[in-house]
């Protein structure tokens, strides 16, 4: 356990004691080893993509350069990818550790991103716990339509980490709690903590708009 | 999927809202809804637009306005680290809100 509080004293608005707990046992996920990256490894990913997304782009770490140029990017500007950087990427340090990474550091800025609209500062990063990654093999994911890497089917995004699957169990664990589950995606007229759909999804086009998102 | 929700229940939402600062999207706490997407993109420890959204709507609608910015977060970074292509349906069945939008200026428009 790393212990992360996730107080968020400085809120405006009351935050559910499980919203708390959901965010600290991903600060324990990020901690330990992970299927393909050590705990320190994995740590540092968070570390990085929380510098570049707060803008600070000139900081190096122990990590495959390839590694380093992905959290990078993917932290502060995810719309500047292409097929042929992600392609250069995955040769330097496989599709699975990419996977792992794209994993971490966007639950990273998640979490960041709501603890800063909270008006809070950030929660310090989680300590590394030693191990060794479990490297246990991709299952049956296969490249579908024009997308750049292998996924579960059908090429949806919550199938887009397919190929770790303690990545997307955590990716799904983490949307599922933050926006709604899939089935509840079926529902245009559902209402989730007094918000209506269309009042969820204004939120939603609008981030995803600030982020030059397309999909 | 926010034209779909809105369409379906028969909200009059303007979508210019999302491109046009201060406009007022017509569904309650819009503006207010609108502001908290916007200042997700920021660095610093920033309650204001949370703060508003709790003043139109109630602390619970305030704290998911300030969850589903998160979530989008993750979703639009493993969209754009994976390549997942929109297909040529969908991208004909959201014309008008890409027109809207003004989406085709985004980077991976069309893929």
């Amino acid at each position: 356990m790393t212990n992360a509080l996730f107080a968020l004293e400085q809120s405006p608005v009351a935050v559910s004691p499980e919203l708390k707990q959901l965010f600290a046992r991903i600060w324990d996920h990020i901690a330990a080893p992970g299927t393909w990256w050590t705990g320190p490894e994995r740590v540092t990913i968070a570390g990085l993509a929380r510098a570049n997304r707060s803008g600070d782009s000139d900081r190096g770490s122990a990590l495959p350069a390839a590694a380093n140029d992905a959290v990078a990017l993917l932290a502060a500007r995810p719309s500047a990818t292409t097929m042929a950087w992600v392609d250069a990427i995955t040769a330097e340090i496989g599709l699975e550790r990419y996977i792992e990474l794209v994993g971490i550091l966007s639950n990273v800025v998640a979490i960041d991103t709501v603890t800063r609209l909270l008006g809070c500062e950030l929660e310090p990063l989680p300590n590394p716990l030693g191990g060794t990654p479990s490297r246990q093999p991709a299952p049956n994911v296969v490249k579908k339509r024009s997308a750049w890497v292998a996924m579960a089917s059908p090429p949806t995004p919550p199938n887009v980490l397919a190929a770790v699957p303690a990545a997307q169990d955590t990716m799904l664990e983490l949307t599922e709690a933050l926006y709604m589950t899939g089935p509840e995606m079926a529902d245009p007229d559902i209402s989730k903590d007094g918000l209506h759909r269309t009042q969820i999804e204004l939120v939603a086009t609008t981030t995803s708009h600030a982020n030059e998102c397309f999909y | 999927m926010l034209s779909w929700s809105a369409i379906t229940t028969d909200q009059d939402l303007d979508l210019t809202a999302i491109v046009t600062p201060g406009a007022e999207p017509g569904i309650p706490g819009g503006r207010e809804l609108v502001d908290v997407g916007r200042a997700s993109v920021g660095t610093a420890p920033d309650g204001a637009a949370v703060g508003a959204v709790a003043a139109v709507l109630g602390p619970r609608p305030a704290l998911k306005a300030a969850c589903v910015a998160g979530a989008f977060e993750i979703y639009n970074r493993v969209v754009d680290a994976t390549g997942l292509p929109t297909g040529a349906a969908m991208r004909r069945e959201l014309a008008s809100t890409i027109d809207v939008l003004e989406l085709g200026r985004f980077p991976h428009a069309g893929h």
